[in-house]
């Protein structure tokens, strides 16, 4: 538990003193006011030059209290259209699984990079939504089509 | 050494003049062989010899190289060189390094030579144990002496070095400590150069001592002092828990570094590495270490420094000063925070001085978001204390406040934009840059009221109100913006609604409906978004949502404001529906003044529509309500007269169908005018049904008897009639759209989920009569199954009896047809996996349906259907299956006949699930499906008696994968699962099969 929350110091300190442009992580806060350091709230801007540039995307980090051993759960709110968003919003992605490719170094700013760049390169192989994935597979204008008007729906400031 | 022979065919000379090819201009294709060739060099077994001759030559680009492949060769062929050749190697490296320090040659070399040297010391730390003294002496005395020689009189030879040969020495110490920060000192292999180390840091330090204290001042070698001493502090830290002797050994060093900053060529290196142990290591430093700093930075030299910031001079040096103080506050924080001593007192002051510096944060003021950042932490750290200590007081919390409050004060006002003449001369990242700022001050503002409560947000609205009778707009749109922030944490308290009461009471909606022309939009856009982030106010206090709501329809056709503005209406028309009801002729009337006026964006007509469709339907009495949507239905039909006029004449110039600068006109270029508007109605249509949805709070009514089967009055069915008819003339009109087909299905479930006659609670019949007009060529025809299956779900409300079996029925022969058209599967995964989920959806209400089908071929087909998918490739149609078959088995459990009748079929189908599960487990499945897979293993277990058989002959399969497994692994597997009865475990034991079976191949990726 202490570890937890000196790793989380430590993480939000190195945020605070460099983070990617047009990104955002911070803690949340409780109903009286007080950082809540195990719950984040988050933004990760789409990337320039693709489909998901100008939009920004609310994403919440939840760290277990074995964090670092275990990995956090990230959850877009509310739930993104992308083939390895779940329909909860979770995202699927092999740095965020224990059993895959957790490592206690991955720091904050690596896993939101990294969902950066699943946005516009989506893994086929580990489909987490119905909706997404099949239009991803069979209808790519279609997907293009609703990928911009998420994008609208979550312009960055 | 090995002796001299070298490859015949090239001469040092030879060699001398490919170094220097290198560094010509030439093609790619000369440097890349060139670089070849030099590389096959380096790893020659001559090269060693190689590097003696090239570093006695004359040119330094060819000694360089010489020291290059030395440091190469150490790092590859160490262990082959005993201690007697590596001896001579320190001899050699020694003599050329002295040579090249004294005759003030060439500093590239040099340095590279350091670097070999401390290379050496990597690899063979028992040969020169002594390293520092060793080379002080050499270098003191111009003469090389053996490495073991009594060392005694170092003292004395320090004495002697001038700063040239000082500042060579600190070369090989730095590089020798950045070397070893990146050893695993757990490993006991690396014991010795620990020790070497351990023996060598208080010389180390001596010899940084006297580089500091030279009498004519040098400042190459007090530069490369403190790089040393950089170098060891972050060694000591990385062992700090480990060993403090390297932690006390440099301490004693900081006093001088602090004193070094208030000299001019010392500033430079001393206020970084100050500032960088402030930052990652302040328990390095002492309090004796604080207290002359903050006596430090008292002097007059910092306070020139300290105005050179307020008057905007940010100038590199005048910057790093200001992270200093930074660092200083950051690294005392809690110290500062308890003080009532003056000193500290007024390094606060000037602290919150750095807020309020001249120049705009981020585009001139450097200094503002690293201020900000630690009066951030300031607040965090006080309100802990505050909060931890809440039963008693705490006698300095208020003073510790009060800076806050002058920091808050600070900072909001320097995040009001300039005038739009000064904006407009800001690149693209200096607007990012300040919007982020702004973020950090809404986030110090968020922290602040964690302290103080509502008092800051009563700060605010007085800001605010103050403005808007001054017209200060600027000001407005910032006050507007710290109140907005404020929203997140205010917390329903009756000082803060007192305080947002006399604010939207105020004069500013008067303020932003008109009048003013001059009124930036920006102001607008930041002071319409308070109603939107302040909702639960106004659901609190619904005397202030005419008004409110009068302001937002007012706005709502500027587009630049469209969005916020509609998504506000939909929201408290939505949530406030009840006190609202009354006020829906007005709504509807204002509607029309505006369609008949101005066109809206497609996405605006949908959320105002919505928005008035959820105060029509808060309507008591049903002829009301049913009139107010006619009305609303009436809006869309005229959207629906100018799709049709398009339709027939698509070139005809009349109505434009959404502003020239819409957000919806981008996304749709591919569109025609028609289907643009047409899609345009299907999703106004699906926004109002959505607001007809009956309100979730409402009590549920649990006498048995649905709503839904009562008659419903004419004018609802009449009406449901009309509006299908919409439907269904898009439908024609647009057979191969897919977003026709979406905004379709998304209608049609919104009145699935109701339990009494709505609008929008079609008839199933004829719900399901629109599905069955499908087939696969129909765009998206796995979205229509997908809505087959929630409309399965819903027929619950209508009770069991024969309408919903025959409904049933009919729709698993609808669905079985899509899927004989497909040549397998994976023809149309999304198709495949709907249809399988629809019928698994089936089988939990009513199992006839599929176990008891006349004719059964249907079944039988779909059967097969589900196996293939099972030992296909495709992801979702595999998890489909799967959880069919879960269910299916699952049957096994039900009362008889369905019982008896699913054992009687699991006779030809147990061997068939039971070799395809195992082919999925021998290891054709992906590891993310294994979890889904093995919950139809658990229920074969569980219900079948039979199954360990089915599933031992299934691993002797010849299409089974996992080859390499002996009989003895599959039996143990079985019996394994066998004895876990289902349980939970089942999947663990799956899944290290199915690693088992997959061997050395498997990777992460899969």
């Amino acid at each position: 538990m202490a570890l937890c929350q000196n790793r989380l110091q430590e993480e939000r300190k190195q945020w605070r003193r460099d983070h990617p442009f047009g990104f955002y992580a911070r803690p949340a806060r409780t109903s009286e006011g007080v950082l809540d350091l195990k719950n984040w709230e988050c933004g990760i801007p789409g990337k320039e030059k693709t489909i998901w540039e100008n939009g920004l995307f609310k994403l919440n980090i939840a760290f277990p209290d074995e964090y670092p051993t275990k990995p956090p759960k990230c959850k877009f709110v509310p739930p993104l259209f992308h083939p390895n968003v779940y329909p909860s919003g979770t995202v699927c992605l092999s740095i965020l699984n224990e059993e895959e490719a957790w490592k206690p170094a991955i720091t904050v700013k690596q896993i939101l990079l990294g969902i950066q760049d699943l946005l516009n390169d989506p893994n086929p192989e580990s489909p987490a939504q119905a909706d997404a994935y099949n239009l991803f597979k069979k209808d790519r204008v279609e997907y293009e089509k609703r990928v911009k008007r998420v994008v609208k729906d979550n312009p960055a400031p | 050494m090995e002796g001299g022979h070298h490859e015949p065919e090239l001469t040092t000379e030879d060699i001398e003049a490919l170094i220097l090819t290198l560094y010509r201009p030439n093609p790619p294709d000369v440097i890349a062989a060139t670089q070849k060739k030099l590389t096959e060099i380096q790893c020659s077994p001559h090269s060693w010899a190689i590097a003696r001759d090239l570093l006695t030559r004359a040119d330094e680009k060819v000694r360089f190289h010489g020291a290059l492949i030395i440091i190469v060769k150490l790092n590859t062929e160490s262990s082959t060189l005993g201690d007697h050749n590596a001896g001579e190697l320190l001899t050699g490296l020694l003599d050329w390094y002295m040579a090249s320090v004294a005759h003030g040659g060439s500093v590239l070399v040099s340095r590279k030579l350091s670097s070999a040297l401390a290379t050496y010391l990597i690899h063979f730390p028992h040969l020169w144990r002594r390293f520092v003294p060793h080379l002080v002496q050499c270098m003191a005395t111009g003469k090389l002496v053996a490495p073991e020689t009594s060392l005694a009189r170092f003292p004395e030879h320090l004495e002697c070095l001038d700063p040239v040969r000082s500042r060579a020495i600190l070369w090989v110490i730095s590089n020798v400590v950045d070397d070893a920060a990146k050893v695993d000192f757990h490993s006991a292999h690396n014991s010795e150069l620990y020790e070497t180390l351990r023996l060598n840091v208080a010389e180390s330090t001596a010899v940084i001592w006297k580089s500091l204290e030279y009498v004519q001042p040098d400042p190459k070698a007090d530069e490369e002092a403190i790089r040393c001493l950089q170098s060891w502090v972050w060694f000591s830290q990385k062992l700090a828990a480990r060993d403090s002797l390297f932690i006390d050994s440099l301490r004693p060093l900081i006093s001088a570094v602090i004193a070094g900053l208030s000299t001019n060529d010392m500033f430079q290196p001393t206020v970084e590495l100050l500032t960088d142990i402030l930052t990652n290591f302040p328990s390095l430093l002492t309090s004796e270490h604080y207290t002359l700093l903050a006596d430090t930075l008292e002097k007059a030299w910092c306070v020139n420094y300290y105005q050179r910031l307020q008057q905007g001079d940010f100038e590199f040096d005048a910057v790093q000063f200001g992270q200093l103080m930074l660092a200083y506050g950051e690294a005392r924080v809690e110290i500062l925070m308890r003080s009532e001593n003056h000193q500290d007192h007024a390094l606060l002051g000037k602290l919150c001085g750095l807020l309020s510096l001249n120049g705009h944060p981020v585009v001139e003021d450097r200094i503002f978001v690293p201020a900000v950042e630690f009066w951030s932490t300031y607040v965090e750290t006080l309100t802990d204390e505050v909060f931890s200590n809440a039963e008693s007081s705490i006698p300095w919390a208020s003073t510790a406040t009060s800076f806050v409050l002058e920091a808050v004060s600070n900072s909001w006002q320097r995040i009001i934009y300039p005038d739009a003449n000064e904006l407009s001369q800001w690149d693209n990242s200096d607007r990012i840059g300040f919007i982020d700022a702004r973020k950090d001050v809404a986030d110090l503002l968020q922290s602040t009221y964690a302290l103080t409560g509502s008092r800051l947000l009563v700060t605010f609205a007085d800001l605010l109100i103050s403005a808007v009778s001054s017209e200060d707009w600027a000001r407005l749109e910032a006050a507007a913006f710290c109140l907005g922030s404020l929203a997140d944490c205010a917390k329903e308290e009756p000082q803060s609604d007192e305080a947002l009461n006399s604010v939207f009471s105020s004069p500013l909606f008067n303020t932003l409906r008109g009048g003013h022309t001059l009124l930036p939009p920006r102001v607008r856009q930041t002071c319409v978004s308070l109603i939107e982030r302040y909702t639960e106010f106004f659901e609190r206090y619904t005397e202030l949502l005419p008004p409110a709501l009068n302001l937002l329809f007012s706005l709502v056709g500027d587009t630049t404001l469209s969005q916020p503005i509609s998504r506000s209406i939909l929201r408290l028309c939505s949530s406030c529906r009840h006190h609202l009801h009354s006020e829906t002729g007005a709504f509807l009337d204002e509607y029309q003044r505006m369609n008949a006026t101005q066109t809206m964006e497609c996405e605006t007509a949908e959320k105002v529509l919505g928005g008035i469709a959820s105060v029509a339907q808060a309507l008591e009495i049903e002829s009301e309500r049913l009139q107010a949507l006619r009305k609303i239905i009436g809006f869309v039909e005229i959207d629906l007269q100018t799709c049709h006029a398009l339709i027939a004449s698509p070139n005809a110039t009349g109505r434009p169908i959404c502003p020239p600068e819409s957000r919806c006109l981008d996304e749709s270029f591919d569109e025609s005018p028609a289907l643009h508007i047409g899609i345009r109605v299907l999703r106004c249509l699906s926004s109002v049904a959505k607001a007809f949805q009956i309100p979730a709070e409402r009590p549920v009514e649990i006498d048995g008897n649905s709503k839904l089967e009562k008659e419903k009055s004419p004018q609802l069915a009449d009406l449901q009639r009309h509006i299908f008819d919409i439907i269904v003339q898009l439908q024609r009109a647009f057979p191969q759209s897919v977003e026709i087909v979406d905004n379709i299905c998304s209608i049609l479930r919104s009145g699935f989920s109701e339990t009494e006659h709505g609008p929008f609670v079609f008839p199933p019949r004829q719900i399901a009569e629109y599905l069955f007009s499908h087939t696969t060529h129909s765009p998206r025809i796995g979205a229509l199954v997908k809505t087959a299956c929630s409309f399965s779900s819903s027929l619950k409300q209508y009770g069991e009896g024969s309408m919903r079996d025959k409904l049933l029925a009919d729709l698993f022969n609808w669905t079985i047809g899509l899927l004989r058209g497909l040549s397998g599967p994976e023809a149309d995964p999304e198709l495949s996996h709907n249809a399988m989920d629809f019928i698994t959806r089936v089988l939990s209400g009513a199992p006839q349906v599929l176990i008891d089908a006349h004719p059964f071929d249907p079944s039988e087909f779909f059967f097969l259907f589900t196996l293939q998918a099972l030992d296909g490739k495709e992801p979702l149609p595999k998890m489909a299956s799967a959880g069919f078959w879960a269910h299916f088995l699952q049957l096994a459990g039900n009362p008889p006949p369905v019982q008896h009748r699913v054992i009687d079929l699991m006779k030809t189908l147990g061997p068939l699930v039971s070799e395809s599960l195992m082919r999925n487990f021998g290891g054709n499945a992906s590891r993310s499906e294994l979890d889904k897979l093995s919950e139809p293993l658990k229920k074969l277990i569980t219900w079948y008696p039979a199954a360990p058989g089915w599933l031992e002959s299934a691993l002797e399969q010849v299409s089974f994968p996992g080859s390499h497994l002996n009989p003895r692994e599959k039996a143990i597997f079985v019996k394994k699962l066998v004895s876990l009865r289902g349980s939970r475990t089942t999947t663990q034991v799956a899944r290290d099969f199915w690693l088992a079976a997959r061997g050395s191949s498997f990777a992460y990726a899969s």
